[in-house]
């Protein structure tokens, strides 16, 4: 519980809510470029934060994932409810959906416990007004003892006016503080408050109030905080919740949340006229896209128009971007005289360059835009209700859809997705699948070479021998580690027009990746095997990647891009380019080779920076596991595949 | 206390209730964790929800609930027990 202490002396705002309630929206609008919101729960991950100027004055502003309760029953919740109880927090704006108030209020009650300065940002108003809601903010204000503001933050309305009252609370602040209940049940809170004083927590953070609600709730953070220094507290504790379930004929933990929830609908009630709401196409949308069958023919089809359109739009760049540099590269290279050690040098950089400009751009700049704005619309939720069936088939439940998705973006923020899964063997398992998932760069090779040397179908195939092995491995893994899962509980948000601030700074968050990491790793690989080959060392690699190289028949100059390719996975087809010094492969290898390549590098080994985020979050016993399970997965296959290009080719 | 109010209905689970009916939440089957899961989305016994949506091949249920949209499994929905609740009062938040 102690207090670190902040590095710089910005105060700080901090931004917390529900998920889903445009927390991330509003940050973008006044932090820019740094955060990225998604219409889908638990999309932030990791807090986020920005130095902002408000009126002259720099704040730290951070945007907390998003949490239901203050009890946190998974890793992102924890990390929330954790920064909220350790840090100096000087402001919470507290943002909720004006449309789903009463159950948004809930956990505005809990933060009020933490007794820190607060706003209710009351975001979504028209999305409020169109349901109905006729919400009285002076009253609201009145009953919470705080400002109310209300916002539409993805239009920018009322963002200044918010931000204002924020810099007004860090001037003369004012802490919020816990509203009366029930007498009997407070009666019993503060018995037990009397209790906690006369050991420790007089004073401290956080709050007497809230520390006794949540032990009488079982939290166990708060049971933990007390368990090794204070153990006799617990038996008070005990002694309370048994006088609280005897006289209300259920659980503790039922009496104290029915108690917020009467409360937090008293509170609707009283600040709230409802009328008749405005039925609008979006809400009819989904009893089709969510139907029971059309639900899936339209999951395909949108699927189908997806693809054809990265497709598309890939292979009409590729060839005028490729040869366009290629003029722009040879004339440029006539200033350096030709055979030189520097000609050679220079000229494998460049060619790295157009490497990532030719091949990886044009098909991963469509892909990542689709992706975030289905993600944006708010149609992710939707896949992962309609694919719960299905995942249960596989030992997991719809939830562990949205990682796997994610996953045909890059793997990286899939892995760090799998927090929105409670259980460990759960989050094992979905981050098992999502390295399996062909990621963006994956796509890449498949279309690039299979696509572009076999033909559209082959690519596709690939796709579907993926989706066969996660499966398969999906079905083993749970086999082996039978649990009951807790079952899928999904918020399924409305639609959003998606926003273009949003979807442009999510999409650069993400190409970040490609641009700034993987783009010079690329020029600087690209050098390197040049070295290599220059000073002889090629054969030496080449020779200890024998083995493999030679189990999947191809050839032995093959061996380096695999290293390449753990690095970042586009590169081994790059390599390839360049290890056999050609873009005209055919002139060295053959079809089946071909397609034995790809099938290999899809599936072995995830990239370095996906064994990092699954060092993180799934320890490194679990991450060896995977890169030697994946390793050995992609030996097999390959095998299979040069079989099957040796019959049928 | 809207809690209190006792119905002759018989309680059900809400696995088998079927789509567009409104229906009172009478009990939760579960442990500590389960109860807090279903209360941080707002369901509480007590409130009245109603069923958009139920799923094909024991998928999950689609409910409706305090204005907002949740996507319940097929395991959680057989752990809720549930009154129906006649189609006039279901506008009871």
């Amino acid at each position: 519980m102690e207090k670190t202490l902040q590095i710089n002396d910005h105060r700080q705002i901090v931004l917390a809510g529900q998920p889903n309630c445009g927390k991330s929206t509003l940050f973008n609008e006044v932090a820019g470029y740094q955060s990225y919101a998604s219409n889908f729960p638990g999309a932030t991950v990791e807090y986020t934060r920005s130095h902002v100027n408000i009126c002259g004055q720099t704040f730290d502003i951070v945007d907390l994932p998003g949490i239901y309760s203050l009890t946190s029953l998974d890793q992102a919740a924890k990390e929330s409810q954790r920064y909220l109880m350790t840090q100096s927090v000087d402001v919470i704006i507290n943002v909720v959906d004006a449309s789903i108030l009463s159950r948004h209020l809930e956990l505005t009650l809990q933060l009020m416990d933490l007794e820190i300065p607060m706003i209710l940002c009351l975001n979504m108003m028209d999305e409020a007004r169109r349901k109905g809601l006729h919400i009285d903010i002076d009253h609201l204000s009145n009953i919470l003892g705080m400002p109310v503001i209300p916002t539409v933050a993805a239009k920018g309305k009322g963002v200044k006016a918010l931000f204002q009252q924020a810099l007004h609370l860090t001037e003369k602040p004012k802490k919020a503080s816990h509203l009366r209940g029930n007498r009997d049940v407070e009666q019993v809170i503060e018995s037990l408050i009397r209790h906690l004083k006369t050991k420790f927590i007089a004073g401290t953070s956080p709050s007497p109030h809230l520390f006794a609600t949540k032990l009488l709730e079982n939290d166990p953070y708060f049971k933990e905080q007390i368990r090794e220094t204070y153990p006799e507290v617990l038996d008070k504790v005990r002694k309370c919740q048994k006088k609280l379930s005897v006289s209300h004929g259920k659980s503790a933990d039922e009496v104290i949340n029915g108690e917020r929830h009467m409360l937090a609908m008293s509170i609707f009630e009283r600040s709230t006229v409802v009328s008749k709401p405005v039925i609008q196409f979006k809400d009819r949308v989904d009893q089709i896209l969510m139907h029971p069958v059309w639900g899936y023919v339209f999951l395909m089809l949108f699927l189908f128009i997806f693809f054809q359109i990265i497709f598309k739009i890939g292979s009409f760049l590729e060839n005028p971007l490729l040869n366009g540099y290629d003029q722009l590269s040879s004339r440029l290279l006539v200033w350096i005289p030709q055979g030189s050690f520097f000609y050679i040098l220079i000229k494998s950089m460049v060619d790295g360059l157009g490497g990532g400009l030719g091949i990886v751009l044009p098909y991963l700049l469509p892909f990542l835009i689709g992706l975030t704005v289905l993600e944006d619309i708010g149609y992710l939720p939707r896949v992962a209700f309609l694919m719960d069936a299905f995942m249960h088939r596989i030992g997991l439940h719809g939830t562990a859809v949205i990682p796997a998705v994610l996953g045909y973006g890059c793997n990286v923020p899939a892995v760090m997705a799998t927090r929105i899964l409670e259980s460990s063997r759960d989050r094992f398992i979905a981050a098992f699948i999502a390295t399996l998932v062909p990621c963006a760069a994956r796509m890449t090779i498949i279309f690039g070479l299979v696509g572009a040397y076999l033909g559209g179908a082959y690519a596709f195939g690939i796709y579907l021998l993926n989706l066969v092995v996660i499966v398969i491995s999906g079905s083993v893994l749970s086999r082996l580690m039978p649990e009951d899962t807790p079952g899928m509980m999904l918020e399924i948000p409305v639609y959003h027009r998606p926003q273009f601030k949003v979807v442009c700074s999510k999409t650069w968050f993400r190409i970040k990746e490609f641009v700034i990491i993987a783009w010079p790793l690329l020029i600087l690989g690209s050098a390197v095997l040049t070295m290599i080959e220059h000073f002889n060392w090629l054969d030496a690699i080449n020779h200890g990647l024998r083995p493999i190289t030679s189990l999947l028949g191809l050839p032995k100059a093959v061996g380096t891009t695999l290293i390449f390719g753990v690095l970042r996975k586009e590169l081994s087809m790059l390599m390839l380019f360049q290890a056999v010094g050609t873009r005209d492969l055919l002139s060295v290898m053959t079809l089946g080779q071909i397609l034995v390549f790809t099938v290999f590098v899809v599936f072995y080994v995830p990239c370095l920076g996906t064994i990092g985020v699954l060092g993180k979050q799934v320890k490194a016993r679990r991450t060896l596991l995977i890169v030697v399970v994946t390793f050995f997965i992609a030996l097999m296959l390959g095998m299979i595949t040069r079989g099957f290009a040796a019959l049928f080719f | 206390m809207r809690h209190r109010r006792h119905r002759m209905n018989h309680t059900n689970e809400l696995a088998r209730i079927h789509s567009g009916q409104s229906v009172r939440v009478t009990g939760i089957q579960g442990g500590w964790h389960m109860r807090q899961r279903l209360n941080q989305m707002g369901i509480h016994i007590g409130d009245t929800l109603r069923v958009r949506q139920t799923g094909a091949f024991h998928g999950p249920m689609l409910i409706e609930i305090h204005g907002s949209q949740v996507a319940l499994g097929c395991g959680m929905a057989r752990k809720i027990m549930v009154e129906i609740v006649d189609g006039k009062n279901a506008s009871d938040k």
